[in-house]
Parts: C-alpha cells; structure tokens; sequence
C-alpha cells in the first residue's frame, strides 16, 4: 500500500509540493521564533542572573497603618486611636546581619555572598550630575557573590578596597558624565553634604538601566554618606545550584523577618513577558500548520472522493478495509515527515542567516554582541518536526478513515454496475 | 469441488420497506463451467453476483464454496479467499491510474507482497491478451478496450478459481467485446477457471455453456449447452 500511496502522491506533485511546503513552513515559522524568541531571552536572563543574584535578602519596609498596632495592645477590640500610630523614618536596614552571615557561611547551598547597602546619591562633577544609586559593597566578597568582575571595562574591581574613597561606575554614565579612570567626582548626600571620591574604573552589564544609574563602593564609605554606621541593606547570594533558587529562598523566608526573594521572583515581571511570546510562538506555529492541516485535510478528501471506484476494486480484490486507511493515512503521515524535515532545513537556514546579520555597535543588548542570538536546542527541532508529524497524521486521519468505512458494494452500485 | 447456493435470499431495506431482491434461489455450479447470468435490467443480476462472490452478505440460506459455510468464515478468512481464489471484472476497469497497466495486473499480488513471483505470470498474461506492447503505459494512455483486458489480466493474476464479470462488455464497442469474450473461452478451456458472467447481450450469452436467466429474483431458466 505504501507503494501505491508513493505513486499517488507523485502523480499529484504539485498539491504534493504545496502540502509539503505549507508544513515546511509552520515546522520552520516555530524553528524561527523559537530560536529568536529563546535565543534573546536566554541572553537576557543570563544577564539577569549575573547582575540580578540567585538570591537577594533585603530588609522588609514597614510601613505602620492606623490600625497596625490594634492587635499588639489591645488584642480583640475595636480601637479608635486619638494619635494614630505611625513609622519613623528610618531607613530600611536588615536588623541583625551577623545572624545571617552565620547562617550563610554554615548552609551547604550556597556558594557566596555579598552584603550591601544602597545609597541614592547625586554624583557630581563640574555642571554635570546625575543621580544614582550607590551600591555599597565588600569588594572581595562581591566579586564572589557577582560577575561584576566580568563586567569591568576599565580598571580592576578590586581597586576600591584599596584605600580612600573610591568608585567604580557605568560605562555609559562615565561617559555622560566625561570622567575618566581616576579622575575625581563629588558625592552629595541627601543632605547635602559633599564629599570627594576618585573614580577607579567602569563596568558595563550591557543594560543601560543598570549602567546609567548605579555605582559602587566600599561599604563603610556608603554607611558613612547614609549615616547608618553598620547597617546592610541587603545581601546577596550566590547559590551553587541556580535552579534550586527558588526552593531555597522560600526556606529561608519562612524562618526570618527579611524579604527573601529567587532571581527569579524578582523578575517576575519578565517572566509574564516570556510567558506571553511563548504564547505567540505556539500559537502562530499553530496556525500555520493548522493551514497546512487543512490544505491535506482538503486534498485528500477529494481524492478519496475520486477514488471510490479504485477503492471498490481493491476491496474485491482482497485488500481489507485496514489496507484503505492505511493508503490515505500514510500520504498524510508521509506530507508530515517530509515536510517536518523540509521545515528544520528551512528552519535551520534561515536561523543561520539571521544570527549571520550584523548590526551596528549601539544596537546590541549587550557589550560584545553585534549580531542576533539564537538558540539552537535540539527541543526546539524535535518539537518542529512532532508538530509537522502530527499535522498530517491529523490531516490524513479522518479522510482515511472514511475511505475504510466505505463499502464495496455500495460504491458499485452507486457507479453503475 | 463447487460452489453450491441453497435457498439463497438477499433484500434491502428495513421493515415495512423491505425489497427482496434474491427470492430463494437453489443452485451449483461446477468447477470450470462458464457460466452467463441474463435478465433485465434490476433483475438482481448484479446483486446476485456480489453474493456469489462473498461481497456482500446474504439474508438468508447457504453459500458453500470449496465445501465450506461461507457464513462461518471470519471477514479476514474471506478477504483471503477472494484474495487467492476469486477475480472480478465490472463494466468499469477501475484500473490504477497512477500505475503502469503491469503494475496494476500485478496488484493483487502485492497484498501478500509476492508481486516479483508473479511478474513472469503478468507477462504471460499480457502477451496472450494482445496487450503485451503497452505493459509500461499508464491507463490514461490507452483504449478502452486495452483497459478492460488490463482488467481482466488483472483479475486472474493470483490463477483464481472463480472469475466474476459484470457486465464486462458494457462499456466496449463490438471488436472489443469479441476479443473479451475470446479471452473468457480461452481463459475457461486452458486455465480450467470457472466463470461466471453478467451481461443482458443474448449473443454473448450463447457463448457459455450455461445460462442463468434471473426474472424479478426467480430462476427463470437454468439451461446447458450440449
Ligand atoms: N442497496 C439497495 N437498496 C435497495 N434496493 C436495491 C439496492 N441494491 C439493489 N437494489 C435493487 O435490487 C434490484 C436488483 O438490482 P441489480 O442486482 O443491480 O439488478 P441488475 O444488475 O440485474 O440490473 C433493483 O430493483 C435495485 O433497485
Ligand atoms: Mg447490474
């Protein structure tokens, strides 16, 4: 049967070519988005991770409502405060840090971490200032925790722990600012006060949202410009197994008063955003095929139509109603196979001549990337091709079955005999 | 052995629209007999034919072939015998278009896939209908009567017992019938097939050396040659 179904795709070729294309092309248009889609994201969330921690322990801001306090003094009554209670205004600050280095130094999951504290403060230098957050760090333990190392374009991270106050900032802030390596700068705090600092080196993440507004420096330089001597704002952990993230800060939350947050909470935001495209990758791939579906679906139909004779007379010749189905059945399984491996060559060109396309310095997401990236997962490709398969096994599935049900007889006799 | 009707009965339709078309026919017909059904039109000349041939299924009665209740035989048993033992003609050719005329003379040998055994024996079969010449053309690139005799080549592939014909000179012109029914006596006397053949040509008819003439779905008359 195999060989008259061969025979009879040939002897259509060209409804067989346009099956096969219209396949090809949802296998490929899935390809393609994918690799795009996935190939950007991946990048992305690279990224996330190197400059966004495995995990962030940062204090929870309280904030003190009217009726915050009811149960506290007066447990089961109804209170109408004559001054309500509020905050003061202190800064939020992790309350006993040394409890969590403790913790951290001993728990087998993590790999290194890096206290912090942040500062908003306005940088300054001649009429040019701009205001940023100040990033007040260990140098040693953050190069640890980070790939901020990594992400250093001009001098040596390590620079700012030696002495003095020093600074590293963003690349493109340097640059709007017009400082160069160990140039010096004003930082002015909140109240105003001004202090000189030199600027030991730049980084760039390649995201201008980081880049044009962050710096760093050494902690007690920053505890000192808050005025909190002592005091973290945050830490940052560095876990030996990134994908146990989640479950680990969730371990940690239920046992303290911080927020413990997994990267990838934290960007949970673009995590929605990715949810959304793979929605349009499958969605559109779906399309297609289902296009292509149709188109077999069609042809098919039609040809069984054509065909009820020739099935009359392989009936009576002995060829049993399993044999029918599978002629009709395996000319749409046949469009699906090739048309799955037509669409992964496709696929695979086009994603090649995409991520060949270089783009102009300035466009990149990214420091060092002047071309799209792609991924290039074999899950993606498997997926394709199951996807094309299964199209035309779909397609083929209900003109085949009908071709079975149909009797001999009956087609016969409705053609004259 | 034979193939013996006993009291066969065949209608259509639900109660109260029932129509019987087969009225209890009583029958055997012998191994190597050429035999020609006649009647008129809606006689049930066909209806009878695809009983005969296990196509379709009786309401009532016995059909022995090879001594065996055909309604016994499990639909995969039957397919095999019709595979092995029987082939048809109609008045169509119904010939695979995308094939050559060998391969469609050779398909039924394909169902058990002893198409390459039975090349030689598609050869054979093809130089004695005269049709040796146009082994490797398509249908489509032939005369009606060369398909027809595709056909019967076709049907008598696998060396069946019993060739079932209905109404296989009624597309053809008269050269074309003559050389089908000169193909059917050759194929009765040398190969010893047993043929059963529907027409409404009384001519042709003759020519076998029994005659079934159906009315209404009675016998009308059951008559031999001598
Ligand atoms: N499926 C069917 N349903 C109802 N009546 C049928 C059916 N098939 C055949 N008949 C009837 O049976 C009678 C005999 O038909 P048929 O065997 O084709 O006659 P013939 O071949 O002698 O012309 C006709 O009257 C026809 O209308
Ligand atoms: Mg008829």
């Amino acid at each position: 049967m195999l060989f008259l179904a061969f025979k009879q795709l040939m002897a259509r070729p060209l409804q067989t070519l346009l099956a096969l294309l219209a396949i090809a092309f949802g296998a490929a248009a899935f390809i393609i988005l994918s690799g795009m889609m996935l190939g950007f994201r991946e990048v992305f969330i690279q990224r996330l991770i190197n400059t966004a921690a495995h995990i962030s322990i940062k204090a929870e801001e309280k904030t003190v409502e009217e009726h915050s306090l009811d149960s506290a003094f007066f447990p089961d009554k109804l209170v109408k405060w004559l001054v309500p209670p509020v905050s003061h205004d202190e800064p939020p600050h992790i309350e006993y840090p040394q409890g969590w280095f403790d913790k951290l130094d001993t728990d087998e999951a993590v790999e290194a971490y890096a206290p912090q504290l942040v500062a908003q403060v306005l940088l300054s230098r001649g009429k040019l200032s701009r205001t940023i957050a100040l990033i007040g760090v260990e140098p040693e333990k953050q190069i640890r925790a980070t790939d901020v190392q990594s992400d250093m374009t001009v001098g040596n991270f390590l620079d700012i722990g030696k002495g003095g106050f020093q600074v590293i900032i963003g690349e493109s802030l340097a640059q709007k600012l017009g400082v160069r390596q160990n140039d010096n700068l004003n930082i002015v705090d909140t109240k105003g006060e001004v202090r000189p600092a030199k600027v030991a080196g730049f980084f760039s993440t390649g995201m201008v949202q980081i880049d044009d507004v962050t710096g760093y420096a050494p902690i007690h330089y920053v505890q000192e410009v808050n005025q909190t001597p002592g005091q973290v704002s945050q830490i940052i952990v560095k876990l030996k197994d990134i994908t146990r993230a989640k479950t680990v800060a969730d371990n940690w939350a239920a046992l303290s008063r911080e927020k413990v947050q997994s990267w990838d909470e934290a960007n949970a935001n673009f995590f929605a955003v990715f949810t959304m495209q793979d929605m349009i990758r499958y969605i559109l791939s779906a399309v297609v095929l289902m296009i292509a579906a149709f188109v077999i679906f069609i042809v098919l139909n039609m040809i069984v139509m054509q065909k009820r004779g020739e099935i009359a007379i392989l009936r009576s010749m002995g060829y049993e109603a399993g044999d029918i189905i599978r002629l009709f059945l395996s000319q749409g399984i046949f469009l699906g196979f090739f048309g799955g491996l037509l669409g992964l060559g496709l696929g695979t060109l086009v994603c090649l001549y995409v991520q060949s396309i270089k783009f102009g310095q300035g466009m990149g997401m990214s420091r060092g990337m002047d071309h799209m990236l792609i991924a290039w997962h074999t899950y993606i490709y498997v997926t394709a091709f199951l996807l094309a398969f299964f199209s035309g096994l779909a397609a083929g599935f209900w003109p085949a079955y009908r071709a079975g049900r149909m009797h001999p007889i009956d087609i016969l006799r409705s053609e004259g005999g | 052995m034979s193939l013996v009707a006993k009291k066969i009965v065949k209608s259509f339709g639900q109660p109260p629209n029932v129509t019987i078309v087969l009225k209890t026919l009583s029958f055997e017909i012998k191994d190597g007999e050429f035999v020609a059904i006649t009647g008129r039109s809606g006689s049930g000349k066909s209806t009878l034919l695809y009983s005969l041939s296990t196509l379709d299924p009786l309401n009532s009665g016995t059909l022995l072939l090879e001594g065996k209740d055909t309604s016994r035989l499990s639909e995969k048993a039957l397919h095999e015998f019709r595979n092995q033992n029987m082939g048809f003609v109609f008045q169509f050719h119904y010939l695979l278009p995308e094939l050559t005329c060998e391969e469609n003379v050779l398909f039924p040998a394909r169902k058990t896939n002893q198409h390459e055994k039975f090349r030689k024996q598609a050869v054979k079969l093809m130089d004695d209908f005269e049709i040796g010449h146009i082994r490797n053309k398509l249908s489509g690139q032939i005369s009606g009567g060369e398909r027809q005799r595709v056909a019967i080549a076709r049907a008598l592939i696998m060396k069946p017992k019993y060739l079932f014909a209905d109404e296989p000179t009624g597309n053809l012109d008269s050269t074309s019938s003559e050389k089908v029914l000169k193909i059917f006596e050759q194929v009765n006397r040398t190969l010893k097939t047993t043929i059963l053949m529907v027409t409404h040509d009384q001519g042709y008819a003759n020519r076998a050396k029994r005659r079934i003439g159906l009315k209404d779905g009675n016998l009308e008359f059951d008559k031999k040659r001598s």
